[in-house]
């Protein structure tokens, strides 16, 4: 469900990470150039393999980087300018953003319970107090689909299993009644029916209204979920996508290997998966031009000297200059 | 949890009991004993001398001599000190209450400001501040106690403003409740200054690695980006979470402060276990030695089950039983 | 690996100006130590009873008239005060040039050759105290650097055995498992079990306390290493449990390797990183346990000296008060202490970064 405005909810602009790690190390960048656009209740994907970036344009757009990280480039939210890490857009955090992530067993605080840790959350963002703070946090707990909410609140973290931790955290993510949730590969530490399961969780609160950034280097999942995909490539947004089976897109040629790799994945006991040669380059060692090139059978002379400009096409954009010359 | 306790409590009984085994068999086998020195003495008459020695029955095997000071030691006799001329459980108890509360007054000061400068210098991670704490909790850790004991004995004989040696003063009995606080309280100072500038050294530079790890777990991102106040994620989340495993420092800690302290007490002349174990190591006063070094193993088994009891009240996971690294 | 380990290294010493401080301190204070002979100007045991608690004398560059002289130190005269304590006053234009390499008392050099060169020394029959005088007028700089020889061997000596006890004992504790491994870790919580301070004066105590000093050295290493083989053995244990399910150690088995040799070949070998760590700090605590014992009169006897029993002059406060350079021993165990630490540290940093080492100090 897609809500049609003005302006679009969220708006990234040529986001760039660098890193200071020490005086004695250089610099480089951890994310160099990502686009993105998000309309109100869309549900968005950042796909690509570990590595290239994506969890860290998730935490710049909530300003958690590491303290050695430099950002640059322009946050609008809701029609809003953003400074990167500036104290104005720490207010949005759980307020109007949301965010969730990989691991549920590390992201919960081993001490508190989850009643306290839910109670703390209500009272800090929305200043509920008493029986109130109590009930919304017992709904939000339903709203989740957790059994038994009033035995939960007792429990600490370590007695819940994965599966109800994530849940406990996608409650906590929401207490704040955001607009927008990151989930940063949320279903990706869970076994397999229970990933199902939180998969089918954040449909539904999709279909609620919520907008969701779906970050996974898992391309059939964000097919399945998302509407339309960011493909990301050693800190380079390259591809701005849909992949309606309908419409077969002259893909950038390292989606084309993602969805290779899916499909072969999808169709089970196909024997040899086709996996894209090589590696993510690391951020410190990162090729000239553009950084798939290496890996590239569709490689051109210019792919080595500069990045390929945006094309825009339909309701997204691709950079690659072989896209280019065939036009 | 509580079987727990009680199951090492019963492992520490069996081991004092080794331990106290091998001491006093380590002892009847020296050459000598303290009624040599008696012998030695012309003014004392062989015959005294022969009769004590039935009396308390040195010439017995060692098994029977131990089994003996075991019975006796139930009903909470631990011998005579030959050297002070009276029961030991009484002098023992003694110098381990002013033991304990040179250790206790020390472990305040430790804890008091080791933990804040800890936080704080880990919360300011590599400023100017948390650079200057580093290099002094350096120096507090490496200035060996013995020789910060007499530097601070010297400076206060030096500019004379302060009384040193012993606990008291010698006109402590005339003076009033208040003036005997004051002056029970210089005479601690220098021994208490000593023994917590090397545990507070130690404790600062843990405190603040551990909450520059904590810091970086990714339950703080999580509370970051939930939305929570930075001050409630340092001090509530954070916090919390960084001290737990300082409390299992707190039982090793108390082994080494005891013996620090031992050789502290000696220097500042603090009538403690410390200067009580050299006394009769010299005088060779062999029931005090084997007391006390029950008496000291006592204490860190009594230091650890504190600290464990501690880590149960604040740990969940270990008050549950979760077989999780803390 | 070990190429890397060394450019490492050498990284360290360009970077870490106080490690390589450190560093330059520690090889100093070796060097003086084995070159005791030379460097000190007098022996140990040089008494001059009519100098007791000389204070030390400060070398002079200038004439008094501005003008710049061969270095010098001034005679000096004492009075006895009303309580019968000597007070020194230097002899005003007095002065006995330094000489360098003079012949002074014989002394063997490395066990080599006998010899009256020393490093330096004054004119005629003028005394050099750099450091002031004890009370039988021995001069504190040359027994400072003889009472390295003891203190300074004394933990790397002790260190050693420890760590070689602690890694066999620990290996094999680890490697067997079972009663032999139930045994050991009990052996372990009886050792741990009492304050070290308190365990060292109880096995001080069941041997004479009249022996020489000779037999005293070798007699505080050996305690020393027993109280501390347990702690580094624990972890060498816990070290061995996980090598031992480690994928290579399981081949070995599979192709017949006999257990011994798996346990020296291949699990030992790993836990170097920590060893040469483990080693670094834990030396302060013997150089440190040597020192406790000997101010105390339990360790090294006069006139034998030790950075310890160096500092019995400061036992008692009125000494102290009077005649302050008895401290400086101290500052060289405060030095030494230090300097170790920093090389600890900085070493944890390029060797074995994760495991949180600790001294264990004995005082």
């Amino acid at each position: 469900m897609v809500i049609l405005s003005e302006q679009p909810l969220l708006k990234l602009n040529e986001l760039a990470v660098e890193f200071y790690p020490n005086r004695s190390q250089r610099s480089f960048y951890a994310v160099c150039q990502v686009n993105l656009e998000l309309e109100r209740g869309e549900v968005i994907g950042l796909v690509g393999e570990s590595g290239c970036g994506k969890s860290l344009t998730g935490r710049a757009l909530l300003g958690l980087l590491p303290p050695t990280a430099r950002p640059t480039g322009k946050l609008e939210f809701d029609g809003r300018q953003y400074l990167i890490g500036s104290p104005a857009q720490a207010q949005l955090r759980g307020r109007r953003i949301g965010m969730i992530f990989q691991e549920p067993t590390s992201a919960l605080n081993p001490v508190y319970t989850v009643g306290d840790q839910l109670r703390e959350t209500l009272y800090c963002l929305r200043g509920l107090k008493g029986e109130e703070n109590r009930a919304v946090g017992l709904q939000l707990l339903r709203r989740v689909e957790l059994p038994e909410p009033e035995k939960i609140i007792q429990q600490y973290p370590h007695q819940l299993s994965g599966g109800q931790q994530q849940r406990v955290l996608i409650a906590l993510a929401l207490a704040g009644e955001p607009e927008l949730l990151i989930a940063d590969e949320p279903a990706t530490a869970l076994d397999a029916p229970l990933r199902r399961k939180i998969i089918e969780l954040l449909e539904e609160l999709a279909g609620a209204g919520l907008s969701v950034l779906f970050i996974s280097h898992d391309l059939s999942l964000i097919r399945e979920v998302c509407e339309r995909s960011l493909v990301m490539y050693s800190g380079y947004s390259v591809e701005d996508c849909s992949f309606d089976s309908e419409a077969k897109l002259d893909h950038h040629p390292y989606t084309q290997g993602l969805l290779a790799t899916a499909d072969a994945l999808t169709a089970a006991g196909s024997g040899r998966l086709p996996v894209i040669e090589g590696e993510v380059p690391s951020p410190k060692s990162r090729p000239s031009g553009c950084p798939f090139s290496p890996r590239c059978g569709e490689k051109l002379d210019q792919c080595d000297r500069q990045f390929p400009p945006a094309v825009s096409r339909g309701p997204g954009f691709l950079h690659c200059w072989a896209r280019e010359a065939e036009k | 949890m509580g079987n727990v306790i009680l199951h090492r409590l019963i492992i520490a009984v069996f081991l004092l009991l080794i331990v106290t085994l091998v001491t006093f068999v380590l002892i009847q086998m020296t050459p000598g004993n303290y009624f040599d020195q008696l012998r030695a003495n012309p003014r004392i008459s062989e015959e005294l001398v022969e009769s004590l020695e039935e009396r308390y029955g040195v010439d017995d095997p060692v098994l029977v001599q131990y089994g003996r000071w075991l019975v006796n030691l139930a009903s909470g006799d631990m011998g005579y000190s030959f050297g002070h001329q009276r029961p030991i459980t009484g002098l023992l108890l003694e110098r381990f209450g002013n033991t304990i509360f040179l250790m206790l007054a020390s472990l305040f000061f430790t804890w008091a400001f080791a933990l804040p400068l800890g936080i704080y210098a880990a919360v300011h991670h590599n400023r100017i501040l948390d650079r200057i704490f580093s290099f002094f909790a350096f120096i507090g850790m490496s200035i060996p106690n013995f020789f910060l004991c007499f530097l601070l004995l010297y400076l206060a004989s030096h500019f004379y403003f302060w009384p040193i040696g012993g606990m008291t003063s010698p006109h402590y009995a005339e003076l009033g409740l208040f003036a005997r606080l004051a002056d029970l309280f210089q005479h601690m100072a220098i021994p208490v200054a000593v023994i917590a500038t090397g545990a507070m050294a130690g404790l600062q530079r843990i405190t603040r690695s551990n909450m520059l790890e904590v810091l970086r777990r990714q339950y703080i991102l999580s509370a970051r980006a939930r939305g929570l106040p930075e001050n409630r994620v340092i001090y509530r989340h954070a916090l919390r979470n960084a001290v737990n495993p300082l409390i299992t420092i707190f039982g090793y800690q108390f082994t080494t402060l005891v013996s620090g302290a031992a050789l502290v007490e000696i220097i500042a002349g603090w009538p403690g276990m410390g200067q009580l174990m050299l006394e009769s190591v010299q005088s060779r006063d062999q029931f005090v030695v084997v007391g006390l070094v029950l008496a000291s193993g006592v204490l860190l088994i009594l230091g650890n089950l504190v600290a464990d009891i501690l880590l149960a009240v604040v740990d969940p996971r270990v008050r549950f039983g979760a077989r999780e690294n803390v | 690996m070990y190429k890397q380990k060394l450019a490492d290294f050498i990284y360290l010493l360009k970077q870490n100006k106080l490690f390589a401080a450190a560093l330059f301190t520690l090889v100093l204070l070796y060097l003086s130590a084995i070159f005791a002979g030379f460097i000190s100007p007098y022996r140990y045991d040089s008494e001059d009873r009519t100098k007791s608690f000389h204070p030390p004398t400060p070398v002079y560059f200038t004439d008094g008239e501005g003008g710049l002289a061969w270095p010098y130190v001034k005679d000096y005269e004492f009075e006895f005060d009303d309580y019968h304590r000597r007070i020194y006053e230097p002899v005003e234009g007095s002065r006995n040039r330094l000489q360098l390499f003079p012949e002074g008392e014989k002394y063997n050099f490395l066990g080599l050759l006998e010899t009256r060169r020393r490093l330096f020394g004054v004119e005629d029959d003028g005394k050099i105290y750099l450091f002031g005088a004890d009370s039988r007028g021995r001069d504190l700089f040359s027994r400072i650097i003889y009472g390295g020889r003891v203190s300074l061997s004394i933990g790397l000596i002790g260190v050693s055995i420890s760590l070689l006890l602690g890694l066999l004992i620990g290996g094999i504790s680890g490697y067997l498992g079972g009663l032999v491994d139930n045994f050991i870790q009990r052996l372990i919580e009886v050792i741990m079990l009492v304050p070290a301070f308190f365990l060292l004066l109880a096995l001080r105590s069941a041997f004479p306390l009249d022996w020489t000093s000779v037999r005293v050295y070798f007699f505080i290493i050996i305690i020393m290493s027993f109280i501390g083989w347990a702690s580094l053995a624990r972890v060498i244990r816990g070290m061995v449990l996980s090598l031992r399910e480690k994928q290579f150690v399981e081949a070995a088995r599979v192709s017949g390797v006999p257990g011994p040799v798996i346990l020296i070949k291949h699990i030992l070998p790993n836990t170097a990183s920590y060893f040469i760590v483990a080693a670094t700090v834990s030396i302060p605590g013997y150089i440190l346990g040597e020192s406790a014992l000997s101010l105390l009169g339990l360790g090294i006897q006069d006139p034998h000296a030790s950075w310890g029993n160096l500092l019995q002059d400061a036992m008692s406060i009125s000494q102290l008060q009077l005649h302050p350079w008895v401290l400086l021993p101290g500052l060289f165990i405060f030095l030494t202490v230090m300097s170790f630490n920093l090389v600890g540290d900085a070493l944890r940093d390029i060797l074995d970064p994760e495991h949180e080492v600790s001294g264990g100090n004995l005082v």
